[in-house]
């Protein structure tokens, strides 16, 4: 207090315009500081900008989200890429399935077996219990089977429709000279934990 | 001298106390307010950015879907054409397929087209086409090759029919303007 007492007294003496500008000009910029802009700011001037940044922040990371996840993911996971995918894991599980030979026949199935998930699976399981072991066991039924030609039906996210051409060349014991048949399958697969696996298998 | 700069010392020493938090209290408030906001705004600005690419992405993504699907439809509506053809109306049959037709298989089907027509009434065979599937194989500027599982049914003079007869196509499909139109039919053996 004296100190600032005697500060002001010398000043004043001194250079009184220079100071009192000063002061004024202290006072100039603390008093509306305070009382002015100060006491307005912390709720409109500050808060407004703040509150509608917040919203709009909000609403464009909606915006964003929801079109990532509507529109962009979906044309993603059934781009040209995932086409490509999806018909190379329909040509490669058809001719696993329609693929075995007598001496090669559990690893052949197994080999199938890879390439399927239910429902399809159940049903080959079943069926190659049924039919296809025995054939190949008792009649030395021995078959190849490669794709023609195969193209996208359908797909969308996680589920995709190809068509495919298939040849087969089919030998036994019964008949030596190889037998070719030709026909049309609608593969469906469905992407398991990034895997394409068949689901069903529809000769048309 | 010594004394004013003692004092001068003194003094500022006194008001930059006083003077320094209320000058730099709106420049220390505006300034992490303002770099908040400027902050905010560069996000909003990134974050709308993002989402008009990726509508633009999926805009060409659409228009890419509806291509291939007109591609496949005109083959599909093609192969029902050219296994199609009553001989009670034949001509009117086999200028539908003229009609959905371009290029060389056009010109190829045109100027086999009076045979055609000859055959189908000598004959007098009803033949039905329909497709089981079909399915884009690729497409490329313009030109898509589309696979058609297809079936016809013949029933001719005698009333007699024989059992759908399957085939494998393979169909070229071009686009002329807004249509697709069938440039090439293979039959896959």
């Amino acid at each position: 207090m004296e100190d600032v007492g005697c500060g002001v007294r010398a000043v004043s003496d001194a250079e009184t315009p220079d100071e009192s500008a000063t002061v004024s000009e202290i006072e100039d910029a603390t008093v509306p500081a305070t009382a002015g802009p100060r006491r307005r700011p912390s709720w409109f001037r500050g808060g407004f900008p703040a509150v509608a940044a917040a919203v709009l922040l909000l609403a464009s990371a909606v915006a964003a989200a929801s079109v990532y996840w509507w529109l962009y993911r979906p044309d993603r996971l059934t781009d040209d890429a995932a086409q490509q995918q999806v018909v190379a894991a329909a040509k490669a599980g058809t001719e696993a399935i329609l693929t075995y030979s007598p001496e090669n026949l559990d690893a052949d199935l197994a080999e199938a077996r890879s390439h399927l998930t239910e429902p399809f699976l159940d049903y080959y399981r079943d069926f190659t219990e049924r039919v296809v072991s025995p054939a190949a066991r008792d009649k030395g039924v021995k078959t190849e089977a490669n794709v023609a030609r195969a193209g996208v039906s359908q797909i969308r996210p996680g589920r995709a429709e190809v068509l495919v051409f298939v040849n087969q060349v089919t030998t036994s014991k019964d008949r030596p000279t190889p037998a070719l048949a030709t026909s049309s399958v609608l593969v469906t697969l469905v992407n398991t934990d990034g895997r394409w696996l068949i689901s069903d298998f529809k000769p048309i | 001298m010594t004394a004013r700069e003692d004092d001068s010392a003194d003094i500022p020493a006194e008001p930059a106390e006083a003077q320094e938090p209320d000058a730099d209290r709106p420049r220390r408030r505006v300034t992490p307010r303002s770099a908040v906001l400027a902050l905010a705004a560069l996000l909003i600005g990134a974050t709308l950015s993002a989402t008009a690419l990726m509508i633009v992405e999926h805009t060409r993504a659409a228009a890419q879907r509806a291509q291939d699907s007109a591609c496949v439809e005109a083959a599909r509506h093609g192969v029902i054409a050219l296994l199609s053809i009553d001989h009670n109306r034949a001509r009117q049959d086999v200028q539908r397929v003229l009609d959905l037709s371009t290029g060389a298989f056009r010109d190829d089907f045109a100027r086999d087209a009076d045979d055609f027509v000859r055959t189908a009434v000598d004959a007098q065979a009803v033949t039905r086409g329909s497709v089981a599937a079909a399915a884009l194989q690729s497409i490329r500027d313009g030109e898509g090759v589309v696979l058609v599982a297809a079936s016809s049914k013949v029933t001719n003079a005698g009333g007699a029919r024989a059992d759908p007869r399957p085939w494998r196509m393979s169909v070229t499909v071009t686009r002329e303007g807004d249509t697709w139109k069938m440039s090439d039919v293979e039959f896959v053996p």
